[in-house]
């Protein structure tokens, strides 16, 4: 038998394509599961060499520690206020707007559109700076609101693009019989196009709040009290401590992280088709 | 009708308003603030005051310029490949299988919900020199000696960061590829394998050839995220050691953070923006090609 010939053998067996994701999923979990490993294990079991890849008893300390006896409640707190009221503006705002560009045109409305395409490659490092002095101008640094204010401007024009695909897809039809039994346009959009695309608009709101979650940068710069800073931000101060409790940081790791899985999990199927229509995460 | 006083493009107009005018405030004035910013000397000590081209003149002939430029080319690049690498064949498998799919697709998702910044945090808990699990296996397996410091050492400290970053971006890269894959007629498959095709001639001529758009569109994504985002190195090396991660998004908050320099800061804003546009422009020439 040739080599291409066997080759070609392996490549078309039944089991080869689950061998490849078992080697995939290996990179892509593992170090999600030594993070969860970690957090229930205590410090000295956490820093023990060699180390165990199964924890030995089961511990919730680092749990109890991270969540009583550290600011992490705090800040998980925080990051839910900023990541729920950019996602209610940001769903607003892109919900009349989409609705209007796709489903109204006017002179001009489609250079409108194709702004919101062309913002989204614009750096978001780039504008942080021209963010910071304008936040600063206004008073604002030192706030939740002044992330909140960046974060639109991270998820607005992405939420728009999502949207569209929604929009464009909604049968006409439809808003017509609603305009003909004499529902006002914005009428049309709040009883019959909304509700029937729901999803479409979760998978939007989850985008944003995700998106919004994980941001780093813009609290870093914004935010220096330590009541009002973000998880992403208060999980970064850990590390710099003195003494590193892997354990403890790997809980507030693995806190961080459960909103996105959690969504995942649940609502995969929108997300993913939101996903690739707006294209792109960050 | 009377529900309708108003022509449909005036509704939209008036709709879509509001929304205009947030783009042009959110978007439109930074862009202005910034442009302005970078042709100034704006620093704490000193009023501000225009040089024209000087931030950007200063920053071409400076040393640590061309370095963070270097490590960036090196770190977007790394992090599209190796995100490149992994993508493809999953979603190649993923097409291939009949049981399971949407269970290892919601796994694969998993990294994507993890904050860049905590990537770096578990990837750093990994590397660890002294307690690092990456370490206890090369070790167990025979592979090295004794412990390294893989975070201490400028050609493994780029890998890793590269590691940190791409982790994230597989599972959005993957199931870009795979709506690609799965959206290829079945019965060019069949035709070809009545012609004596065999898979490797298959998987080129007909999943990858017609996957191009989206491949490449993938591709656009992920490069220009890795480019312009710093969170995994900043939580992982810092930019170090000896500078060997350091990027230019690192040497611009250093600017705003550490040297408080808005003038320089704003002409590398600029710049890092333009570069972002070549490479998109790169992508796009492709695109349109198809």
């Amino acid at each position: 038998m040739s080599i291409r010939g066997f080759l070609n053998s392996v490549f078309e067996h039944k089991a080869t394509p689950y061998v490849g994701l078992g080697v995939i999923l290996i990179f892509l979990l593992g170090p999600i599961y030594w993070t969860l490993v970690t957090s229930l294990k205590t410090l000295p079991e956490a820093i023990r060499w060699p180390p165990s890849y199964l924890p030995g008893d089961i511990t919730l300390s680092a749990y109890r520690d991270v969540l009583t006896r550290s600011p992490v409640p705090q800040y998980l707190f925080n990051s839910a206020v900023i990541a729920l009221l950019t996602t209610l503006i940001v769903v607003i705002a892109s919900v009349f707007t989409t609705y209007a560009l796709s489903r109204y045109p006017y002179k001009g409305s489609r250079t409108v559109l194709l702004g919101f395409l062309v913002v989204r490659v614009i750096p978001p490092i780039s504008l942080i700076l021209p963010f910071y002095l304008i936040l600063r101008q206004l008073g604002l640094i030192n706030t939740r609101m002044a992330v909140i204010i960046y974060c639109i401007y991270l998820t607005y024009p992405l939420s728009v693009w999502m949207l569209k695909s929604f929009f464009d897809q909604f049968p006409q039809d439809i808003i017509d019989a609603a305009l003909i039994d004499g529902t006002s346009r914005l009428g049309a959009l709040f009883r019959v196009v909304l509700p029937m695309i729901a999803n479409g608009v979760a998978a939007v709101a989850i985008i944003s709040f995700l998106w919004t979650w994980i941001e780093f940068l813009a609290p870093f710069l914004f935010i220096n009290t330590d009541e009002l800073k973000p998880i992403t931000v208060g999980l970064y101060y850990f590390i710099g401590d003195e003494t590193i409790y892997w354990n403890s940081l790997s809980a507030g790791a693995i806190l961080a992280v459960i909103p996105g899985i959690l969504f995942f999990v649940l609502a995969q199927k929108y997300v993913v088709s939101g996903l690739t229509a707006g294209l792109g995460k960050e | 009708m009377k529900n309708l006083q108003i022509k449909n493009s005036q509704f939209g107009l008036i709709v879509s308003l509001p929304g205009l005018i947030l783009l042009l405030l959110w978007v439109g004035l930074p862009l202005m603030l910034l442009i302005f910013v970078s042709f100034t000397r704006y620093d704490v000590i000193n009023p501000v005051k225009f040089v024209g081209l000087q931030n950007y003149i200063y920053l071409f002939k400076d040393r640590i310029f061309k370095l963070a430029l270097t490590r960036t080319l090196i770190f977007f690049a790394g992090s599209t490949l190796v995100t490149f690498l992994f993508s493809v064949p999953a979603a190649w498998f993923l097409s291939r299988i009949r049981y399971g799919g949407t269970l290892i697709r919601t796994l694969i998702m998993f990294p994507w919900a993890v904050p860049l910044i905590v990537s770096g945090f578990i990837w750093g808990w990994i590397f660890n020199a002294s307690y690092g699990v990456l370490n206890h296996i090369l070790t167990t397996l025979g592979i090295i000696k004794e412990n390294i410091n893989i975070l201490g050492k400028s050609y493994l400290a780029i890998i890793a960061v590269i590691i940190a970053d791409s982790w994230t971006r597989i599972p959005f890269m993957t199931i870009l590829t795979l709506a690609g894959f799965t959206s290829i007629s079945k019965s060019l498959y069949e035709a070809a394998s009545i012609d004596g095709a065999d898979i490797f001639y298959t998987t080129w001529h007909i999943t990858l050839k017609l996957s191009k758009g989206p491949i490449l569109t993938g591709l656009l994504i992920t490069s220009i995220f890795s480019f312009r985002t710093i969170d995994a190195i900043f939580s992982l090396t810092k930019g170090g050691p000896a500078k060997a991660t350091y990027v230019l998004g690192m040497l611009d908050l250093d600017y705003i953070y550490s040297y408080l320099r808005f003038g320089l800061a704003g002409a590398l804003s600029i710049i890092m923006l333009v570069l972002c546009m070549l490479i998109a422009g790169i992508y796009v020439f492709f695109l349109l090609k198809e």
